[in-house]
């Protein structure tokens, strides 16, 4: 607990105090742009995507498999690394869990060797699979004795950008020495949050970790967005708790995902939202009008103009044949 | 006092926030206000996913014939309707494969588009 605690020596005297949301918000932006020059980040040359909360159960691996799925079905390889030790990535595809991160960090065995492909079908043909299960707690208390622990993690996946457009990072919702690792290891974070008090405190909690990572040096990821999940229209919460976000992230905030039964389904099949149910609202989004807006289609479109217009990834996007 | 600053949002969530201030504004509304309120509401507003020439040229349109762009569009649009029903309107040949998930194709005006850039 000591090890895990001095991995983030900084971190408890950042308070909220005086910290206001535009401070935060500030403070992301003008260090993301100061680090583009950071040399390290020239070392993982594919665009590498965490998605987190500090709170549990926004939807963090829903989005991950559905925004890997989604990339690899538009053409894109995509390597998908669960960093929860509840596997739960492995569930959501009907694949059995693994040790893939334990053997990576600990075992030190090359990543190469232990991606799986995520199915047989062919829908999932450009999406691989880093699996995760208990032994991921482990890996941290392994970690945690480690010099340099906080890039532990990028320097296990160095030439991924050889055989990987997109990797997208499944982050367990406690801040431990594996979080703070994949940040350092990551391009840009999304930050995926509930309509609801709890989950929204938990946006506020994951960005003062961002804060405290940039005083310990450590090189800063890009803020991608901010998804909201589990919108339902008719409440009045959903409502207060969008309004609220947009006044505070203005167009940083996505459209946001529709509450969707279908969301919850899909993992009990072992399905991706793409295959067991590919016109539902939390893909398609909400119809308002005549339009649908919002869903993971529309979050797709956003995660690929991003990285197409952005300088980061020009240089180093480039499509592989499969 | 707050300081009130312009903030910039994805038009998605700019849409959204529009709908539910208009939920807001029906639900506080008398009977009779809400009744006209969702009227108004269910005309449809498309202008922001027209082509920007159609727009140049249908308000060319409506202020040569003295009318309102919406009154021109909707008797444009009904007529072209018709014709499509009849079948002497066909956009088979605009319509190219979609990337997106959420429609098979795209149409594209191709040379409409020229047409109309020397109307407007």
């Amino acid at each position: 607990m000591a090890g895990i605690i001095s991995a983030l020596p900084h971190l408890a005297s950042i308070l909220p105090y005086g910290l206001t949301n535009d401070n935060i918000l500030g403070i992301i932006e003008s260090d993301t742009r100061e680090i583009r020059g950071n040399a390290h980040r020239n070392e993982v040359s594919v665009p590498t995507i965490a998605i987190l909360n500090q709170k549990g159960g926004v939807a963090k691996t829903t989005t991950a498999v559905t925004l890997g799925a989604g990339l690899a079905l538009r053409g894109h390889r995509t390597l998908l690394i669960d960093l929860d030790s509840q596997g739960n990535v492995s569930d959501a595809l009907g694949i059995r869990k693994g040790p893939g991160l334990y053997q990576l960090l600990v075992g030190k065995k090359p990543w190469r060797e232990l991606v799986i492909p995520s199915g047989l079908v062919e829908s999932r043909r450009l999406l691989d699979l880093l699996p995760g299960d208990k032994t991921t707690v482990e890996a941290k208390i392994y970690l945690t004795t480690q010099p340099f622990r906080e890039h532990a993690l990028r320097r296990a996946f160095d030439l991924l950008d050889q055989v990987y457009e997109f990797v997208i990072l499944d982050l367990a919702p406690s801040v431990d020495v594996l979080h703070v690792g994949a940040l350092v290891a990551s391009d840009a974070f999304l930050v995926v949050t509930r309509l609801d008090h709890l989950a929204v405190v938990g946006v506020n909690d994951a960005l003062l970790t961002l804060v405290a990572l940039k005083d310990q040096g450590a090189g800063f990821p890009e803020l991608l967005g901010i998804l909201p999940t589990f919108w339902d229209r008719t409440t009045k919460e959903s409502e207060h708790q969008l309004s609220a976000l947009a006044k505070t992230f203005g167009n940083r905030l996505w459209p946001p995902i529709p509450l969707d039964v279908k969301a919850r389904e899909a993992p009990a099949y072992g399905q991706t939202l793409w295959e067991y149910a590919p016109r539902c609202r939390a893909l398609m989004g909400a119809e308002i009008g005549e339009r649908h807006i919002g869903g993971y289609g529309q979050a797709l479109e956003r995660l690929l103009d991003h990285v197409a217009a952005s300088d980061r990834y020009q240089s180093k996007h480039r499509m592989v044949s499969p | 006092m707050t300081q009130r600053r312009e903030v910039d949002l994805d038009p998605a969530v700019a849409a959204i926030l529009g709908d539910q201030q208009q939920r807001r504004k029906i639900r506080r509304a008398s009977k009779k206000e809400a009744a006209e309120l969702r009227r108004q509401a269910a005309r449809h507003r498309v202008t922001l996913e027209l082509d920007p020439v159609v727009v140049r040229v249908l308000r060319e349109v409506a202020n040569g014939e003295g009318v309102s762009p919406a009154a021109a569009c909707n008797w444009l649009l009904g007529n072209a309707l018709v014709q499509y029903a009849e079948g002497t309107l066909d956009f088979s040949e605009c319509k190219r494969g979609s990337e997106s998930h959420r429609w098979a194709f795209v149409v594209e005006l191709g040379d409409l588009s020229e047409t109309l850039e020397k109307l407007a």
